[in-house]
């Protein structure tokens, strides 16, 4: 009798196990035959000649996206999927020049550098097929503004003219009045016109950033700020792609936005982007055929480093070390930063710890533009303090000796605990204790941790990243002007916040370039912080994936112009 | 009984206040904001007048006050990493897959575990009962996060039997829940097998097998009745554990589960979710121990009585 009770209670278990399995199944089943049915060529066929087989791509995607909503993304996941389901007026080709997107032409810029005039191309609609107008820019940029978007990544769209006031209005009559000053007009339906607080060299390039994204007012306002990108029926884009599913968590789904200006050059009908946390299977998938696109951690990177499937990006990413000066005031002197910079092999850094980066030899990392067509380390060449223990410990004694003291106390280093990051302390503090004779201690913590202490200037030494935000020198250096919000080491030289505040208004590319070369040197010379690599992803892709651009810093990839070869 | 019911349930809210209240206390000790990284880049006063908008700058008790009373009225708040999705929204999406994948796999262990600890008693010392304890000894010490890789790369990529991860058929189903499995197989199946042989001991089953009735009729209508009591106590606990989702299995598979929200709220300060997961976590447990003592009692008569006076 208890023994039948025992095998109903076990039928009804897997009753509703399989119910529940049949649910779930219900939901994606459809979705999952078509992946499966990779093999059978799709029914719509493309209009080119060229692409061969389904034009059909599975990726491994690392993150859900918080958001896929103009005002509120505020991290790479977000600017990817925003980025191939919308446009800007312009997009960055593979060479990250901007091409005239939904703009026609590129911008007619006053010869003050501070008004931009852009014609927006004909017959450019959203993918629900209203047209999009210059008034929908003005209202995506006020409304990115506006406190109540809460928007923390709005900081670029400040940058035209009146956007502060925006930012910081206290009451909505306030924000109004603030929005309406605006310096961002839409002159007729078809011309946009934005003036800016100061000139920005490589602003065209900014329009092509999602911050500049045009946003319909109508439909924004009918989920609010409360639900606006939160699923795949509460995002409109302009863009290539419309996103068909989006399953939070799993798998987003993006189709082919036959209503695209330009759909006659987009390639693929469908992208697959699945959710996969971890490395391992993503490589897993990756081998068994049901991704085409997945990302390597180090360990992996060293088994497939001769691999030809290897696609290997450098980012605009600077890992470096900052020394607190007022905590340690041993800091202030110039020797002793040069010193400890001067100690650190990176090359061994980077061949040990770090495989598969690069090590650094300036703050601005190699890849990044100077803001005058060329790229700025290749300029500006190698400006760091080279790796010199026998010199490291010269400069060291000379500065102890001018700063009056004996002996460094004994220091501590704070750093991320995920990854790599304890492993960097560990060499860093091996390099120290080897190189100079001075011990540092290692305090591995939580990211929000370490970001706290580091902002707060409540550490010694700290290691830390810094990303591009925009391909420009000024991304690196603004962050070192006195009393900068980044500026955490409380460093400060006369000097280059002259070239650094005169290279911020000056319209001259030229003397621009040459303005933050000066600044860097400073920088380097003075070792006011110590660079010790870039960043690289390394990337798995499949050889039948052509065109897929992968640019170094804002978004992870850009399918516009990708297209499958078999 | 029902003034027994009427007491548990009183005691449960209790408990679930004292965790809203130690969390949400505990919480705010935690380092940064939840707006840490981009918005440091923002001027001062806007980033001012965000964390405003949040309400993050009135007083804790305030915060706290307004927290426990929206949550009375099931308003969780938003995610402070999702900022589009409530609570409420990403923890039922979340759990969908992390209950399904715990019931398939607490039906397995149940099965599995049961069976090995049955044979493992009739076959007490002998060669049955060292390889039945063996499998259970093995699923004890391996942990799931080296089973789950080893499953995913040679059933999933070597042998290709399996997709190595992702949630979408079936077939998806299979490979995590035998690794979410492993330990709660191991688990019962010691604990049947105990029960077994302390059973088979008894008087009763003595007089069982003097009367002549065949050892199955023996084992299924008075041993395993009998010896699976206790094992129905530890069910509800176990059956907490597995489906409330586990970080390990559906990080490894690629499962859309609730296991990863908790450590990724933590990390990014996602206040809300955080406070919104452990009362999850909480209300679960407090119900399911509830309604294990209730079944308990119905089943168990001794149970029964005792609840009465």
């Amino acid at each position: 009798m208890k023994f039948k009770k025992f095998t109903s209670t076990a039928l009804v278990l897997t009753l509703a196990g399989s119910l529940l399995a049949a649910c779930s199944g219900n939901n994606s089943g459809s979705n999952a035959s078509e992946s499966a049915g990779n093999s059978s060529a799709p029914a719509s066929g493309s209009a080119s000649a060229k692409p061969t087989g389904p034009q059909e791509l599975v990726i491994n995607y690392r993150t859900d996206p918080p958001a896929l909503d103009v005002s509120i993304a505020e991290s790479s996941s977000s600017f990817t999927i925003l980025g191939a389901i919308s446009e800007g007026l312009y997009r960055l080709d593979k060479d990250l020049q901007p091409q005239p997107a939904l703009a026609a032409e590129l911008p007619q810029i006053s010869p003050d550098g501070l008004t931009y005039t852009v014609k927006l191309r004909d017959g450019i609609t959203w993918a629900d097929g209203t047209p999009v107008t210059a008034q929908d820019f003005v209202y995506s940029f006020r409304r990115t503004l506006d406190p109540a978007t809460k928007a923390t990544y709005a900081f670029m769209v400040a940058w035209i003219k009146g956007g502060e006031a925006v930012m910081t209005a206290k009451t909505p009559e306030d924000v109004k009045k603030a929005q309406e000053a605006l310096g961002a007009k839409a002159l007729d339906e078809k011309t946009l016109e934005i003036k800016l607080e100061r000139p920005v060299a490589f602003f065209t390039s900014t329009l092509a950033f999602l911050n500049f994204y045009p946003q319909k007012q109508e439909f924004v306002d009918k989920w609010g700020n409360e639900k606006s990108g939160a699923d795949a029926d509460k995002v409109l884009g302009a863009g290539p792609f419309v996103l068909k599913t989006w399953d939070h968590g799993q798998k987003l789904v993006l189709e082919k936005n036959p209503k695209y200006w330009d759909a006659a050059n987009v390639k693929l009908d469908k992208v697959t982007l699945n959710v996969v946390k971890d490395n391992a299977t993503g490589l897993n998938l990756y081998d068994t055929g049901a991704a085409d696109y997945t990302v390597l951690d180090g360990t992996q990177y060293m088994q497939l480093k001769d691999n030809k499937e290897l696609v290997r990006k450098k980012e605009l990413v600077t890992g470096y070390v900052n020394f607190q000066h007022t905590k340690v005031p041993a800091f202030k002197n110039v020797k002793i930063r040069q010193a400890y910079t001067a100690a650190i092999d990176r090359q061994g850094l980077v061949d040990t710890v770090l495989q598969g980066n690069t090590a650094a030899v300036g703050y601005t990392p190699s890849g990044n533009l100077d803001g005058n067509g060329q790229e700025f380390r290749k300029v500006a060449g190698d400006l760091e303090q080279p790796f010199d223990a026998a010199k490291a410990k010269e400069l060291l004694a000379q500065g102890l000796a001018e700063a009056g003291l004996k002996e460094m106390p004994e220091l501590t280093i704070i750093g991320d605990d995920n990854g790599t990051g304890p492993k960097v302390l560990e060499f860093l503090a091996g390099q120290w204790e080897q190189n100079l004779g001075v011990k540092v201690k290692t305090s591995p913590m939580p990211h929000a941790n370490r970001l706290e202490l580091e902002l707060n200037k409540n550490y010694e030494i700290v290691s830390t990243l810094w990303g591009a935000d925009y391909n420009d020198p000024m991304t690196w250096l603004d962050m070192y002007l006195t009393g900068g919000s980044f500026n955490t080491q409380d460093w400060s030289s006369a000097e280059y916040d002259k070239l650094v505040k005169g290279a911020q208004s000056d319209t001259n590319l030229e003397n621009r370039a040459k303005s933050l070369v000066e600044a860097e040197k400073i920088l380097m010379n003075e070792a006011a912080v110590s660079p010790l690599y870039y960043r690289t992803l390394n990337i798995m892709v499949k050889p039948k994936v052509k065109g897929l651009i992968q640019p170094p810093y804002g978004v992870e990839f850009e399918l516009k112009w990708t297209s499958i070869e078999e | 009984m029902l003034k027994y019911a009427v007491r548990r349930i009183i005691y449960m809210i209790i408990t679930l206040w004292v965790i809203v209240t130690a969390t949400f206390f505990l919480m705010k000790l935690l380092p940064g904001n939840p707006f840490a990284n981009a918005s440091a880049k923002l001027p001062p006063e806007a980033l001012a007048i965000i964390i405003q908008q949040y309400g993050l700058d009135q007083p804790e008790w305030k915060q706290y006050l307004k927290y426990v009373v929206n949550i009375t009225q099931g308003d969780f708040g938003v995610s402070y990493q999702y900022p589009t999705r409530t609570v409420a929204e990403v923890i039922s999406k979340s759990f969908q897959a992390s209950l399904e994948l715990g019931l398939e796999s607490l039906f397995l262990a149940i099965i599995v575990g049961l069976t090995l600890g049955t044979v493992a008693a009739l076959k007490h010392n002998k060669l049955g009962d060292y390889s039945a304890m063996f499998v259970a000894l093995v699923g004890i010490s391996i942990p799931s996060f080296v089973v789950g890789p080893l499953l995913s790369l040679y059933v999933g990529v070597k042998a290709g039997w399996l997709p190595p991860g992702l949630w979408d058929g079936p077939e998806h189903r299979i490979m995590p829940a035998i690794a979410l499995s492993f330990g709660t197989i191991a688990i019962l199946a010691r604990m049947m097998r105990a029960s077994m042989l302390e059973v088979s001991s008894m008087d009763y089953i003595k007089t069982a097998k003097s009367k002549g009735l065949s050892t199955t009729a023996v084992v299924r209508n008075h041993m395993v009745r009998n010896a699976i009591l206790p094992v129905v106590t530890i069910l509800g606990p176990i059956a907490v554990n597995v489906i409330t989702g586990t970080l390990v299995v559906e990080r490894i598979f690629a499962v859309p589960g609730l296991g990863a929200q908790f450590v990724e709220s933590i990390y990014s300060n996602d206040y809300t979710m955080i406070t919104g997961l452990t009362l999850f976590y909480a209300s679960i447990l407090v119900v399911v121990m509830f309604v294990t003592d209730i079944v308990y009692g119905l089943v168990d008569p001794r149970i029964r009585v005792a609840g009465r006076r």
